[in-house]
């Protein structure tokens, strides 16, 4: 069984990034439950803010990133449960002539502990707290945006959630406040200018902090979640875009996000979910519209009866 | 089992954030002790001065005058009242300088955006301070802002060297046992203040060149002059006679630089247009723009035109035409590029991301300009042995330019996203001709002065040179015979410098 865990952790870890930790802040297993899940997504831009300027750029037209990302999660224990997602990222432009980048971008790990729980017959109450660490796994183009697949630095995350229910999860709330360390990039030049000079093959990437709120419903005995949600990132220093030029790794990148989400069940131990998110509000980020699918299946390892 | 867990990610957290080394603005540049004074070096030869004494003067004020023991005990009682000040401009000054400009240079290297009526409005030096800001600093205005500021700080300094030498006031801790030094103390004459000489002549001159920094520039000159006392090195009278200097020196300077022909280098869009009409007429192709909106005039395309230091002709150092387009030759180079990009691979594109020196960076003359400090530092140079490297290399750089830019848009050769069928780079494609790839003229000039100054490191900039040429190929915006020539033009346009340098009197 130990075996398979492991082929089933290696073939999954080949895919994680924001969309996972939706699916991972919903989820929660038992001791010895595994879930497996594959994330597509798209998300476009034709405007974005440089700095608070929302702005189009007639050198790049619509901008596109797609995603694909396997992850596993894994009940270490009733009350531990393991993440690992790999996503790989394609990025390109409709107009001009600056190629697009893909391949595998950062591999995230992390780490769900239920810290309280009440659950009665019709509310329930779970409060998690929970760990991330992200580490990039190719030598991608870090400074290379916007196409550039990720940012190339590590992050530590901090998070706390909280879950309540209500008339047995026909209305519930998710929220979560969290901190992301974010740690340094290296890139491909020995100077940079930041509001200053730096001449440094290092680039400070700013940390950040992170919430979210989420109201939802689980109706048809469950079958179905519909869900929606508020996503805000804040970055901790950082400076602009400048007038007319690329974005760099140590720009300020805030942004703030509707999400909605649809779940169902077509078995108990599989779902499919459809996810969109509209980036209303930014600063050196895309104005993006993303769609996302993601399949996930759900299974136990032990010979129990029960599952999810 | 909770408290071991939230043990376990607070130890996490504190070993990772800890493990980040802290990234500081800027260059330090470290105290050295000068492997000469170079006694003799009133006696070089300057590069636009033709009469060194043509200033009128004061002699240095006697040392047991009252007046001068006044100034002897201001210098005591400021002694390294402003360590972090003192620090930053340690004793060649003239370093620091050049980290301004270079600053400078990234901070203004902006290309225009289009209104909102998708027209490009170019900036202009008598409103600099509304959108687009002046200078726009792409890499011909920097050598140009280089040259001019390394020739003037290298002529004034011949100048307080002669007048250092000729009145041989000693240094004041000479003078006085009271008087401490923060950095290694010399023997060099302290009236006039070199340190002073490159103050006025700097902030003269950048003041100029980046109009909207008036107000720092002059802070930081005052700073220096401050400094310059509290070190220990110079007197008030020391300073006011450097000052002198140099702004007189800057003055002539600023001369040339009103009538050297840049201002007309942006030339208008009936100028451009005939430029792309006369090559048509000779060669069959075009260079235009591909960006939209079209930016309808490429960078300086009279920049060719432009009055250089050290080349009496420089159209003489025009290339042969390229291959035409579809040509076998053309071919080949259009076939490598098309490979180049299918298979790009790590190492190519990280030469091609270290030498770009794009927008919003201090261009390639500033690249060279930051190495060839860097050598000044390796070999304990004296500010005047120092000005001279500088003032060579960023005069022939600029001069490369020039031939370069004369070059392109003589030939007024397209680009391969202009000839190649759905070609996509990963550098941006710059707003002028590829040939001849000015990167490589540039460096070539820069490698050509540094080999022939510091002949022991000429592997590495030859290396260096090579290497930022083909940085343009492995970026898909030149063809390879841009850069070669590039290379070889860069090159003989240096010799042009060498030979005014091998006869200057300095060794």
């Amino acid at each position: 069984m130990m075996k398979k865990l492991v082929y089933t952790f290696l073939f999954l870890t080949s895919l994680i990034n924001s969309y996972g930790q939706t699916l991972v802040d919903d989820l929660t297993m038992k001791s010895g439950e595994v879930c497996i899940a594959l994330n597509i997504a798209e998300e476009k831009w034709d405007e974005y803010w440089e700095a608070t300027q929302l702005i189009g750029n007639q050198n790049i037209g619509t901008f596109t990133k797609q995603t694909i990302s396997p992850m596993i999660g894994i009940g270490i224990t009733n009350k531990i449960n393991f993440f690992a997602e790999l996503p790989n990222i394609s990025t390109f432009a409709s107009a001009g002539q600056i190629r697009g980048d893909n391949g595998f971008q950062d591999i995230n790990v992390g780490l769900k502990y239920k810290v309280f729980s009440l659950n009665k017959r019709q509310e329930n109450f779970n409060l998690f707290v929970s760990s991330n660490y992200t580490l990039p796994v190719t030598n991608y183009a870090a400074d290379y945006l916007p196409f550039s697949i990720g940012l190339g630095a590590q992050t530590l995350t901090m998070r706390a959630i909280l879950m309540a229910g209500a008339f047995n999860e026909k209305i519930f709330l998710r929220g979560s406040v969290g901190y992301t360390h974010v740690g340094t990039t290296e890139i491909e030049r020995s100077y940079y200018y930041a509001d200053g000079s730096y001449y440094s093959t290092i680039m400070d990437v700013p940390s950040r902090y992170v919430y979210d709120v989420n109201i939802g419903s689980r109706l048809f005995n469950k079958s179905i979640h519909l869900e929606a949600g508020l996503n805000n990132q804040t970055s901790i220093g950082g400076d602009d875009i400048r007038r007319h030029l690329a974005g760099q790794p140590t720009n300020k990148m805030d942004m703030t996000n509707l999400t909605g989400r649809v779940r169902i069940f077509p078995l108990p131990s599989s779902s499919i979910i459809l996810g969109y998110t509209y980036t209303f509000n930014g600063r050196n980020v895309g104005k993006a519209v993303g769609y996302n699918l993601t399949f996930t299946h759900q299974f136990s390892t032990k010979k129990s009866k029960s599952i999810i | 089992m909770k408290n071991n867990l939230i043990l376990f990610f607070g130890l996490l957290f504190l070993v990772f954030t800890s493990c980040e080394e802290q990234i500081e603005p800027g260059v330090t540049y470290e105290p050295v002790t000068f492997e000469s004074l170079d006694q003799n070096g009133g006696t070089w030869k300057p590069i636009l001065l033709t009469n060194i004494e043509q200033f009128s003067f004061p002699e240095p004020k006697n040392p047991s005058s009252t007046e001068f023991k006044s100034e002897i005990e201001e210098v005591i009682k400021n002694f390294n009242n402003e360590p972090k000040a003192i620090n930053y401009w340690g004793n060649n000054p003239l370093l620091k300088w050049n980290e301004i400009a270079r600053e400078l240079g990234a901070k203004y290297n902006l290309p225009p955006a289009p209104n909102d009526k998708g027209i490009y409005v170019l900036p202009s030096p008598s409103n600099p301070g509304s959108y687009p800001f002046f200078p726009f600093a792409h890499p011909p205005y920097m050598s140009r802002a280089f040259a001019y500021l390394s020739i003037a700080q290298y002529d004034a300094l011949v100048v307080a060297w002669h007048y250092k030498y000729k009145y041989n006031q000693a240094a004041l801790h000479k003078l006085d046992n009271r008087v401490k030094t923060v950095f290694e103390p010399t023997d060099l004459p302290s009236y006039p203040s070199d340190g002073a000489v490159v103050a006025a002549v700097s902030e003269a001159l950048l003041t100029v060149f980046f109009p909207l920094e008036v107000e720092m520039i002059k802070q930081k000159s005052e700073e220096l002059k401050r400094c310059l006392i509290a070190s220990g090195i110079n007197t008030k009278d020391d300073i006011a006679a450097g000052e002198l200097i140099g702004k007189e020196v800057a003055k002539i300077f600023l001369q040339r630089a009103a009538s050297d022909g840049m201002n007309r280098a942006q030339a208008p869009l009936v100028v451009s247009d005939s430029l792309a009409n006369l090559a048509y007429n000779r060669f069959g192709w075009q260079w235009q723009n591909l960006e939209s909106p079209k930016r309808p005039v490429g960078i300086a395309p009279l920049f060719g035109n432009v009055k250089p230091w050290f080349v009496a002709n420089i159209v003489s150092t025009r290339p042969s035409a390229p291959p035409a387009i579809g040509s076998a030759e053309f071919n080949t180079a259009a076939n490598e590029l098309k490979n180049i990009q299918a298979n790009l691979t790590k190492d190519q594109r990280k030469i091609a991301n270290w030498w770009s020196d794009g927008p919003g960076t201090y261009t390639p003359p500033g690249h060279w300009n930051r190495r060839a400090c860097d050598q000044i530092v390796k070999y304990k140079y004296n500010p005047l042995r120092s000005a001279r490297v500088l003032a060579y290399m960023n005069g022939a750089v600029q001069d490369a330019g020039i031939s370069c830019w004369d070059t392109k848009y003589y030939y007024n050769y397209p680009r391969p996203i202009n000839a190649i069928k759905n070609f996509k780079t990963i550098l941006g494609t710059p707003n002028f001709p590829a040939y001849t790839s000015g990167h490589s003229t540039f460096s070539s000039a820069a490698a050509t002065v540094l080999s022939s100054i510091f002949p022991d490191d000429t592997k590495v900039f030859v290396d260096w040179a090579e290497e930022a040429s083909s940085s343009r190929v492995y970026g898909g915006i030149h063809f390879r015979f841009d850069c070669t020539v590039g290379i070889t033009q860069g090159r003989n346009v240096a010799q042009h410098a060498l030979v005014v340098a091998s006869k200057d009197g300095a060794k």
